[in-house]
């Protein structure tokens, strides 16, 4: 990773600090890129990974050797969207 | 067996956790083999509710209510998992409803649960954001609510502490036996690994273990759509069902749009404590799938509409699915298996695996230490499906 310092943030739609990833890593210990963003939250916000994808990457790569993130996972919707718009959208819109 | 019995547990979803928590707690030797992440299975793709109002009264709520006792107790024994107990609400859709909603309140309150019955005008004030026509409803004081998933890791964590030890990313092939009994099992790695005794609780996954050995079981996936939303205004703080959701669940008719009824639709609202809410759910069986069919999500959506309208200019972030452990009578098998000295199964939890799984776990440390439960065991009894079929199916 570039810096050591705890404060930096990873994940800015969650608030989400490499601290934090370092505290969760230790005390859960998870196995896998998709354990760790579950029990952080990292990745998890509006933007759906979309702006930090790629510092999500390296950390991936870097604690789990994951090169998961690479792929884009099948998502319903695309992009955020109102339930209401949502709901008037036909299904094979997507 | 004189001194403590070494035991293998197949499966890190919720139960497999929790039955390692109970069982280190008793100092037994535990190993746990998950095939792959720590609760990466159904216990992350689900809601993390605690609840009794959907229980039958009776043996199905009385299990329910030792499980919220022991869950509460574990929320201050483990670490963080997002545990809160604001109660839970179903809230009928037409005036048909009400009189049926009555009649649960009243027999669960003769069961000593802590049931209410609201009016109109009592429900909406519990719930202001509801839709203006929705007639009535209830509330069940006792029901609470966790992040599944972390509490998943709470459990390994603390039966690590205890002197578990956990294998993730370790799958079991084979469950091996010698002269009729347990004798270890088999890795994916190929790597043998011999104890006395093997807790099988791989949720939807169970049968392909135990089918080899003979031993067969109804478990099967009844998938179920997740819908979350951004960060945003919540609904309210506490969890709300529509009452429909009852009857979808226990299969029974319910009066409803048809596309509803076939896709098992119903509302289900749980605000969470990272500022949204998410929303569910349906019920089928269309195998192993976990993609999201679009068309059941716009359902969903659509029915959450109807019972909040604001929640039009709510935001959808991200929908996923998850299969459900399904057993014919609505119960889990947990259960010794007789002919098979040394095997036990602990899986089939369906829609209540997370607020089961304390009570699961506590019983496991039962039966496998050979203590008396408290409990009717038979009812959870991996071969009361053989027996009799129809008599024992959910009313
Ligand atoms: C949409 C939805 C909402 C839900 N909401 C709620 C709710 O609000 N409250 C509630 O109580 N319940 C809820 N549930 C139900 C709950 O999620 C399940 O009952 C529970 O997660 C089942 O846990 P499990 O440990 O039996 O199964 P799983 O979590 O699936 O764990 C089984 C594990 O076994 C592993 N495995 C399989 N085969 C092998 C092998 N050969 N070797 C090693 N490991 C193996 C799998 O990888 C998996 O991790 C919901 C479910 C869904 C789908």
């Amino acid at each position: 990773m570039p810096t050591h310092n705890d404060e930096v943030i990873l994940c800015r739609c969650e608030g989400i600090t490499l601290g934090q990833v370092r505290a969760a890593v230790q005390q859960l210990q998870p196995t896998s890129l998709r354990e760790l963003k579950l029990v952080t939250r990292l990745g998890m916000g509006m933007c759906q990974g979309r702006v930090c994808r790629p510092i999500i990457q390296s950390v991936g790569q870097a604690m789990f050797q994951d090169r998961s993130e690479t792929r884009l996972a099948y998502q319903i919707p695309t992009r955020p969207v109102s339930f209401g718009d949502f709901v008037k959208a036909d299904d094979d819109y997507e | 067996m004189s001194s403590s019995p070494t035991v293998i547990i197949v499966g890190g979803g919720v139960i497999g956790a929790s039955c390692a928590y109970y069982l280190s707690t008793c100092g037994i030797a535990v190993d746990l083999f998950e095939a792959g992440d720590i609760g990466g299975g159904t216990s992350s793709r689900c809601d993390g509710n605690i609840l009794a109002i959907d229980k039958d009264p009776g043996f199905d709520s009385q299990l329910a209510l030792q499980s919220q006792n022991l869950l509460a107790d574990l929320a201050q024994a483990l670490g963080p998992m997002e545990y809160r107990q604001p109660g839970s609400y179903l809230v009928c859709d037409n005036r048909d409803e009400i009189p049926m909603a009555q009649q649960w309140v009243a027999m669960q309150r003769s069961q000593g649960l802590d049931f209410s019955y609201l009016d109109y005008r009592a429900v909406h004030h519990a719930l202001p954001d509801l839709a203006e026509d929705i007639p009535g409803g209830l509330y069940c004081a006792s029901d609470a609510t966790v992040n599944p998933l972390l509490y998943t890791h709470r459990l390994i964590e603390a039966a690590r502490d205890q002197g578990a030890r956990i294998h993730a990313h370790q799958g079991v092939q084979q469950i091996l036996t010698t002269g009729g009994r347990v004798a270890g099992v088999r890795l994916e790695s190929g790597e043998t690994v011999l104890r006395d005794m093997v807790v099988v609780s791989t949720g939807i996954w169970a049968p392909r273990l135990l089918d080899p050995l003979g031993l067969s079981i109804p478990i099967r996936p009844r998938k179920g759509h997740l819908l979350v939303s951004a960060r945003g205004p919540q609904f309210g703080g506490a969890k709300v069902m529509e009452f429909g959701y009852l009857m979808s669940k226990f299969g029974q008719e319910r009066i409803a749009p048809s596309n509803l009824v076939e896709h098992g639709i119903a509302l289900v609202y749980e605000p969470t404590m990272s500022h949204n809410f998410l929303l569910g759910s349906s019920r089928e069986f269309v195998g192993e799938d976990t993609r999201p069919n679009p068309h059941v999500a716009r359902l969903i959506a659509q029915r959450a509409i109807r019972f909040y309208p604001g929640m039009a200019h709510a935001t959808l972030m991200r929908t996923y699915a998850g299969l459900r452990p399904f057993t014919p009578d609505h119960f889990p098998i947990v259960s010794r298996v007789h002919p098979m000295p040394g095997l036990f199964i602990a899986a089939g939890h369906e829609g209540d695996g997370i607020g089961l799984s304390a009570i699961t776990g506590k019983l496991m440390s039962d039966l496998v230490l050979d203590r008396d439960p408290k409990v009717d065991m038979r009812l959870l009894q991996w071969d009361r499906f053989h027996k009799e079929d129809d008599d024992h199916a959910h009313p």
